[in-house]
């Protein structure tokens, strides 16, 4: 038996992840980069599922029970940092009672800390903050963890094919049963027994292929990032689901997110001046110093969701829950499918849903082990560099050895190593990367552009303080140090 | 009775208005926070592009630039500035070159400029080298750099490395190669390695090494190469930090220092009735006049706000708004765009943080300095604080 699924973030990965520990074939199809789409633009956080304990209960007990296995199942991907909702006094008492209602529903745990304590765990907060909570929120690390199922994948026989599309899709008697994918080598057929669409926000694009329309509602949150890890734990503003409302701290970094802006296209938007600083008041209501960190860049990222009933009122009222559908069902063919919605918590869960239908389909007999099976491997030990093994970007401390283990592009070895991420957004390393990269590979490039213009797109919308001086000296060492080819920005 | 003036800031603007006002009688003071971005500099200096503009010398499209100096005054302005260099223990050519030369960058680009201190490789055409990196030095990619210079202008090269110097940890940065080329040992070193590795190589071409070749003594260095291996020597730059910037703003600062030029560390907050300059640390320096380097968005002379305004902090002066249409090209130069923005001819505003043009787009870096200078020392001249220079009465030539 063999499958098919279109989209290497991680609700395709997690399908992958499912159908291969029911010994499936699989074989991934992604048409960038693992992750490129939303589940490499989230702001970190694996929920706990308080924040949609009110308006969302299904998605609140999900999120809870979710959040317990991936602690188990994928430890190296998760940081345990808790997390506090805090409730300003402009926010009404009424709100935190139906909370507290919601989480106890939700089987939530909730720790009621009180004010002075929440100014000590949490230095900078707001003098308005009238009440707080301790909840299991943790900050899920999205990249490490895409990467652990894919290497587990893998491991196990599957195949991930990057940088590739479905063509198209071959039906036979009303029955799926093959797909042509294309990459950078060429044209490919693959004989399977079911395609599943995993496409997120391009659920839509992917579902045409199958013949049958399916309607996303997606609308992206802009996020901004700051360079220094200014808060313990996870941050969430104690009212209902709204902008500006989460801080994540993310490693050494803290992220602000986020917006919620109904679009109609599948592809995240740039990130614009206003938008970002309408982050930054709302932020700043629980942060009055906000202004004063020092800011890395923005970003947005478009969420897959999904109308169930066809009733919209505004897309966070949607359900952040998701839907498998087997399309036979309506008019598509046999052995396609559609997953749709979700949010990166349950990606799990999600995997399994659609693992138990698909296995329905196929006549597979073996049931769901995604719950027992740890993701994690055991890192392997490095052997020591005999070589000078000098650090290429100082911000990350990324060095040498670490950048030449990367194989493949200069995109995969940013994520796999984060060069370029730091404050100085690569504009002390890029070129070295991008050297040592020439020297090895045999399709030489020595333009930076591409590299350089995806890290100042970021900066362009959160261009004040440091942040305007760092972009004003990437542009001179670019320009009249390095000598690069002009180019408006 | 000697006129006091302080500038604040001490990048290429700062010490140059320094040095030309010591040279003119005045009393200097030099406030500045820290080294600035000169560290980020490999210390060439860039007129206008002649070859971006398809013109055989920059007199010749004068006028494309927003400042206005006849022919003379610019280049008495390079001749000053030259000389300068030469007094100061940086040596160059000794004649306002006639066009832009090539120089090369670590990463194999030809790149225009004015003027570079001698120990900088410099060019009017390709030729063949070969590209020397060490092991372990970030920025020095003779491979890349190779590749990169013969696929660009059709010039054969060749690279070698060679491997990392004995004690070598993952800390070093290009100072401390610097540092290491400054002892006997680091040259001993150096010139055994070199000639080791050179008798594979066939041709003797010229050889460019990175730009490492002492703090001290960067030239005595290079003749003893040239003399061991038998062929031209020269350094490329690297990025940061960058050696050839600062052995120029060390030499600077020196020869300041001996001038009687005295220097201010702090962080200048505010100019307080007209020309008295305020410290965070509440010290106030009183002087005739002010000039303030302080560098733009780059330098950090200017600062934008969270809401967009971008603002000189120390005058409280708005200069503009960054909106959502506002180009990043148009912030990234933004600056006074006049040389007294308090209406007062007692405070001059020079360099970046006088805005007009983008030293980065347009290779006019020195051009900008060199220009504001001299308008901000004629302002003074109108003024009566400053009487106009004559070479035979400086007192300070030490």
């Amino acid at each position: 038996m063999t499958v098919v699924v279109i989209g290497g973030g991680a609700t395709g990965l997690g399908v992958a992840w499912d159908l291969i520990l029911r010994n499936v074939n699989v074989v991934v199809v992604e048409r960038g980069e693992i992750g490129f789409g939303t589940s490499g633009r989230f702001h970190g956080l694996l929920h706990s599922g308080a924040r949609y304990a009110v308006t969302d209960p299904d998605a609140a007990k999900d999120c809870m029970s979710e959040n317990t296995l991936l602690r188990r199942l994928a430890p190296t991907a998760i940081e345990l940092t808790g997390g506090y909702f805090v409730r300003i006094a402009s926010n009404d008492q009424q709100f935190e009672d139906a909370w507290i209602n919601g989480t106890t529903k939700a089987g939530i745990p909730v720790k009621p800390v009180s004010v002075p304590d929440l100014h000590r765990e949490i230095p900078g907060l707001a003098p308005e903050v009238v009440s707080g909570f301790q909840v299991p929120d943790a900050v899920l690390e999205g990249f490490a963890m895409m990467d652990l199922l894919a290497r587990a994948i893998v491991s196990r026989g599957g195949e991930i094919l990057r940088h590739h599309r479905v063509d198209t899709i071959s039906i036979t008697n009303d029955r799926i049963c093959g797909a042509t994918v294309s990459g950078p080598t060429g044209s490919r057929y693959i004989g399977c027994d079911a395609v599943i669409n995993a496409a997120g926000p391009w659920a839509g694009e992917v579902a045409a292929l199958f013949g049958v329309a399916v309607s996303t509602r997606p609308s992206h949150g802009l996020m901004v990032i700051f360079a220094n890890r200014r808060v313990p734990s996870v941050i969430n503003r104690l009212q209902p689901p709204s902008d500006g409302d989460i801080f994540v701290p993310h490693q050494s970094v803290t992220i602000l997110g986020t917006t919620d802006v109904a679009q109609t296209s599948p592809d995240a938007p740039a990130p614009t001046r206003t938008q970002a600083r309408e982050l930054m008041a709302l932020g700043r209501v629980v942060f009055p110093d906000l202004d004063s960190w020092r800011v890395l860049r923005a970003f947005t990222g478009v969420r897959p969701l999904y109308d169930f009933d066809g009733l919209v009122r505004s897309s966070r009222d949607l359900s952040r829950s998701f839907s498998v559908l087997h399309h036979a069902a309506a008019t598509g063919p046999q052995g396609a499918f559609s997953v749709l919605g979700g949010k990166w918590t349950t990606f799990r869960l999600m995997g399994e849903k659609t693992g138990d239908m698909v296995s329905d389909y196929l006549g597979i007999d073996i049931p769901c082990r995604t719950r027992e099976t740890p993701i994690a491997q055991k890192p392997q030990p490095k052997p020591q560099p005999t070589t000078p093994d000098p650090v290429i970007c100082e911000c990350e401390e990324v060095t040498r050895s670490q950048l030449i283990d990367q194989p493949g592009s200069l995109a995969q070895s940013r994520l796999a190593t984060w060069f370029s991420m730091g404050p100085c957004q690569g504009t002390f390393c890029l070129h070295r990367v991008l050297a040592l990269h020439a020297e090895r590979s045999t399709n030489y490039s020595n333009d930076p552009a591409p590299l350089r213009n995806e890290r100042e797109q970021g900066l362009r919308a959160v261009l004040w303080g440091d942040n305007a001086r760092q972009l004003a000296l990437q542009r001179s060492v670019r320009y009249q140090g390095l000598g690069e080819e002009w180019a408006e920005l | 009775m000697t006129t006091s003036v302080t500038v604040i800031g001490k990048g290429p603007a700062g010490l140059l208005a320094a040095s030309k006002l010591s040279r003119r009688g005045c009393e200097v003071n030099i406030v500045a926070a820290s080294r600035g971005t000169i560290p980020l500099w490999s210390g060439t200096f860039d007129f206008l592009d002649t070859r971006r503009l398809a013109i055989d010398t920059p007199w010749e499209a004068l006028e494309r630039l927003p400042i206005r100096l006849t022919r003379q005054e610019w280049s008495d302005a390079w001749k000053e500035l030259l000389e300068l260099l030469t007094i100061i223990d940086i040596p160059v050519d000794n004649l306002v070159p006639q066009r832009c030369r090539w120089t090369i960058t670590c990463t194999g680009r030809l790149k225009t400029t004015f003027v570079a201190p001698s120990w900088q490789y410099l060019t009017d055409e390709s030729e063949e080298l070969c590209f020397v990196g060490i092991e372990g030095l970030n920025d020095s990619m003779p491979e890349f750099q190779s590749k990169s210079y013969t696929s660009s202008t059709g010039t054969p090269s060749e690279a070698m490395t060679l491997p990392a110097p004995p004690g070598w940890t993952k800390r070093w940065t290009a100072l401390r190669y610097a540092f290491l080329f400054d002892s006997e040992i680091g040259i001993d070193w150096l010139v055994d390695t070199l000639e080791r590795s050179i008798v594979a190589q066939s041709p003797a071409r010229t050889l460019l090494v990175p730009q490492v070749l002492g703090f001290q003594e960067p030239l005595a260095t290079l003749d003893r190469l040239r003399g061991a291996l038998g062929r031209p020597v020269f350094e490329y730059p690297l990025v940061a930090p960058s050696v050839g910037g600062m052995r120029l703003q060390d030499r600077w600062e020196r020869w300041l220092g001996r001038s009687g030029v005295n220097f201010t560390s702090g962080t200048v907050t505010a100019i307080d009735g007209s020309t008295t300059v305020v410290l965070d640390d509440k010290r106030r320096l009183s002087s005739d006049a002010v000039i303030m380097a302080t560098g733009g968005i780059l330098g950090g002379g200017l600062r934008v706000a969270v809401d967009g305004t971008v603002l000189d902090p120390i005058l409280d002066i708005a200069v503009g708004q960054l909106d959502e249409s506002t180009s990043i090209e148009d912030l990234l130069v933004m600056g006074h765009g006049v040389l007294d923005p308090c209406k007062d001819a007692r405070v001059a505003v020079v360099g970046r943080q006088l805005g007009l043009w983008n030293p980065d787009r347009d290779g006019t870096g020195a051009a900008l300095v060199l220009a504001s200078v001299e308008m901000a020392i004629n302002q003074l001249i109108r003024f009566g604080l400053l009487s106009p220079y004559d070479p035979s009465e400086e007192p300070h030539h030490v």
